[in-house]
């Protein structure tokens, strides 16, 4: 696979959209692998990898966005 | 499924999305000082019940009028464009943006990642650092949302009566009074500040209080002007302010008030302290007691000092905001600063002439020049008359007097300390980053380099360098010492190689010495490609850098290029046939490989002529494919060429011109070499065209159909 970029050799792939990506043009953006309610905290909680690797093109939404369809 | 994609698609579809202000958004329509219209919009529930702001310039309004949840916005497009006649595009998405973000449209924007990368960035001990000295300029300790019944009690019981013109009258007399007062006594040195009944300590905690208490009054002055305009206290606050503890007041709210009004809130901080100081100086002057009139005296001190200080326009203070409204010239700190940078010293240099908002900026910048001069003055002065003596008399007390004299140059220097703290940590994380940006603008050009120095490799010459970056993002650099072996005849081919300085030669299993490689070139491609064992031994005989890709890298970057691949093996057949020609015979492997780099393919239809008697000789051909004739000089055809036959060689030696002529009987596919290229590659190689020549002569005599078309010596 390449990189979307640049069309070099990917080294990885981009955690949110799955482009390839290079290591020139690999960037780092955090990503919430689970939410949870830990006994102690009412607060919601999250497990995130702070540098995923992010292709840089596609924009991860950071406002969830409604989809009652789903309800 | 397909519902839900279609759904999802809608809600991310900015043109499909219905834009549709939440229910009580209060509207102030107002002008600036030159009459341009703007207006203010508040969402009244907006943070929590605290109210949120967004303020809207002219062309703006319209755009918020269409937003009336049963257009699109593509559909307010549309109608603006009508109205207008342009198309809004970037000033609704702007205002969309804006809105959304402030809650406007219902929840505000919540933005997960920035805050997931605030936490991460937490992790630098710098940016700890400046967050911490940035909490001790200003701690938000607590705040309360809903203030509004307390300021109004207090309005209604006793403050309303600062707003009434005769209230509003006496109280700016009396406070110009307190200061004519305090001035004379602060002159006669006649009490000392920093002591309660002769204890410094307790003159300390004094100051501290009144410090407090000061801080207060001044945020109720605010409070109550806010009140008497209806506009709401949008915060009340517990903060912790310069290492001081302080109660504060939000005025946001007045951004919905006009200028003069928002003057009068800014005005009614600093002048609540200077009656507190004025009558803080009745009591000094009149009480019989002397702690009592001390403690007087220290409060008017602290008090004359905020009204100071506030009104100094320099700082982000009272002073500041008032001169902003009153002239309505939002950020203009910032810009005077930007203007004193960059326009400055060029409008100086060439003597151009200034616009009146020129004027004003350089006109504020020397106002700050000379009220910063004087503000270092006066502290000079306080710290002479006042606190140097104090200090001396401190420090011969012992350890409490030496703790007591700490406390108040934190006090007097620790908000200097603190905002210089910040600075450099700033510094410190700017020339950070700088290190690490010319780190990668170091990387950058190392790059760079290689894909130049690939793109002379003749099997990878033709690529884009993006494909080439590919390629040189995997080269790893190795020293060889003289002497030493880089690859050996037999073993398992792991690398190719390119010479980036130095020499090396090559050597066969028995020993012979084939040729030598130099700088430019590459070797071991053919054995990585094809996993077949080194065909000879090379070894340096110069201290040499070479690059090398690994075996896993090249393969995985050639795996697709199939081109590349069936370019090498090409270059490698050439140089077999390029062997077998009489004229390269006695040629090594090395130096077949730097012709073969050379040559120039060419193709040539049937019935035309590659090379006419009488031309310039300088080339050499070789055919790859088709026949050809050699034509002499009466026009009759000499002899028939074929594959592997060549023609012109003696033009590469010495020049000349063409004594017959070559005519494509086929479709001709040549190698051709140019005789400067020639020269050059003998040159390269470290003998002489002389030596060359006698190494070749064998040709001379050869039979073969050179001496047809060679060229006059």
């Amino acid at each position: 696979m390449d990189c979307w970029t640049c069309e070099r050799t990917a080294l990885g792939a981009c955690r949110f959209c799955g482009r390839g990506v290079c290591r020139q043009h690999a960037k780092m953006h955090p990503f919430i692998l689970d939410t949870f309610r830990g006994t102690k905290h009412e607060k919601l909680r999250a497990l995130v990898v702070d540098d995923a690797l992010h292709c840089g093109v596609c924009r991860p939404k950071s406002d969830p966005v409604e989809l009652p369809e789903l309800e | 499924m397909e519902g839900i994609w279609a759904a999802l698609a809608q809600r991310l579809d900015f043109a499909s999305f219905v834009p549709k202000p939440v229910d009580g958004i209060e509207r102030a329509d107002l002008r600036t000082r030159n009459g341009s219209p703007y207006t203010v919009l508040k969402d009244p529930h907006g943070d929590g019940g605290a109210g949120t702001y967004v303020r809207l310039d002219e062309g703006y309004v319209e755009l918020f009028e269409l937003m009336d949840g049963t257009r699109t916005t593509s559909g307010i497009l549309v109608e603006h464009l009508q109205r207008r006649g342009f198309l809004a595009l970037d000033r609704l998405a702007m205002l969309t943006a804006n809105l959304a973000a402030n809650g406007f449209f219902g929840d505000a924007t919540v933005d997960v990642y920035a805050r997931l990368r605030r936490r991460r960035a937490l992790r630098d001990p710098l940016v700890r650092l400046s967050l911490f000295l940035r909490r001790l300029i200003v701690w938000n300790v607590a705040t309360w949302k809903n203030a509004e019944s307390t300021i109004d009690v207090l309005y209604r019981f006793g403050g309303r009566l600062a707003f009434t013109r005769l209230g509003a009258v006496i109280l700016v007399l009396a406070s110009l009074a307190g200061i004519v007062l305090w001035a004379r006594e602060f002159g006669s040195a006649r009490h000392d500040m920093f002591r309660v009944g002769g204890s410094v300590a307790w003159g300390v905690i004094a100051l501290a209080l009144l410090q407090v208490a000061q801080i207060s009054v001044h945020e109720l002055g605010h409070a109550l002007a806010i009140r008497h305009f209806g506009r709401r206290v949008r915060l009340l606050g517990l903060a912790v302010y310069y290492l001081f503890p302080c109660a504060y007041v939000d005025a946001t709210d007045m951004i919905m008030a006009p200028r003069w009004q928002r003057v009068i809130v800014a005005l009614a901080g600093p002048l609540a302290g200077a009656i507190v100081a004025f009558l803080a100086m009745i009591v000094a002057l009149t009480s019989t007691d002397p702690i009592v009139a001390g403690i007087a005296f220290s409060a008017a001190t602290i008090f004359i000092f905020q009204l100071v200080l506030n009104l100094l326009p320099i700082l982000d203070l009272d002073g500041y905001h008032i001169l902003v409204d009153v002239l309505d010239a939002p950020l203009l700190r910032q810009r005077a600063l930007a203007f004193a940078r960059a326009r400055l010293p060029v409008k100086i240099r060439r003597r151009e002439r200034w616009s009146a908002t020129e004027i004003l900026l350089a006109a504020y910048g020397v106002l700050a020049l000379f009220a910063s001069i004087a503000t270092l003055a006066f502290a000079a002065l306080v710290w002479n008359s006042r606190i140097a003596p104090l200090a001396a008399e401190l420090t011969a007390t012992g350890l409490v007097g030496a703790v007591v004299l700490g406390v108040i140059l934190v006090a007097f220097v620790g908000p200097i300390l603190v905002q210089l703290a910040i600075r450099g940590a700033g510094w410190a994380r700017t020339a950070l980053g700088a290190l690490r940006s010319r780190r990668g603008r170091d990387a950058q050009a190392i790059l760079l380099e290689r894909v130049r120095v690939l793109g002379r490799v003749r099997f990878l010459s033709n690529l884009t360098p993006q494909a080439l970056a590919a390629l040189a993002d995997h080269i790893r650099e190795e020293h060889v010492e003289r002497g030493q072996v880089v690859v050996t005849h037999g073993e398992e081919a792991d690398r190719f190689f390119i010479v980036r300085s130095g020499l090396l030669e090559t050597v066969a299993p028995d020993g012979q010495t084939l040729g030598r490689v130099i700088p430019g070139e590459g070797f071991g491609e053919l054995a990585l490609l094809d996993g077949t064992p080194r065909t000879a031994t090379v070894r340096a005989i110069e201290p040499t850098v070479l690059w090398s890709i690994d075996r896993g890298h090249f393969g995985r970057w050639i795996k697709d290029r199939f081109e590349v691949a069936a370019r090498i093996r090409a270059s490698e057949e050439e140089r077999a046939r390029l062997g077998k020609v009489p004229f390269f015979r006695a040629l090594g492997s090395a130096e077949l490989r730097r012709l073969s780099a050379k040559l120039v393919i060419r193709r040539v239809p049937a019935g035309e002529f590659v090379v006419r008697a009488g031309e310039p000789g300088d080339r050499y051909y070789v055919i790859r494919e088709g026949t050809a004739e050699v034509i002499g000089p009466d026009d009759r055809p000499i002899r028939t060429l074929g594959p592997d036959q060549d023609f012109g060689e003696l033009a590469l030696l010495f020049g000349g011109g063409r004594t017959a002529s070559v005519r494509a009987v086929t479709d001709l596919v040549l190698m051709s070499l140019a005789r400067n290229d020639f020269a050059a590659l003998v040159k390269a190689s470290g003998e002489t065209l002389g030596g060359f020549r006698t190494r070749t002569s064998h040709y001379e005599n050869a039979p073969g159909l050179g001496s047809a078309v060679s060229t006059t010596r």
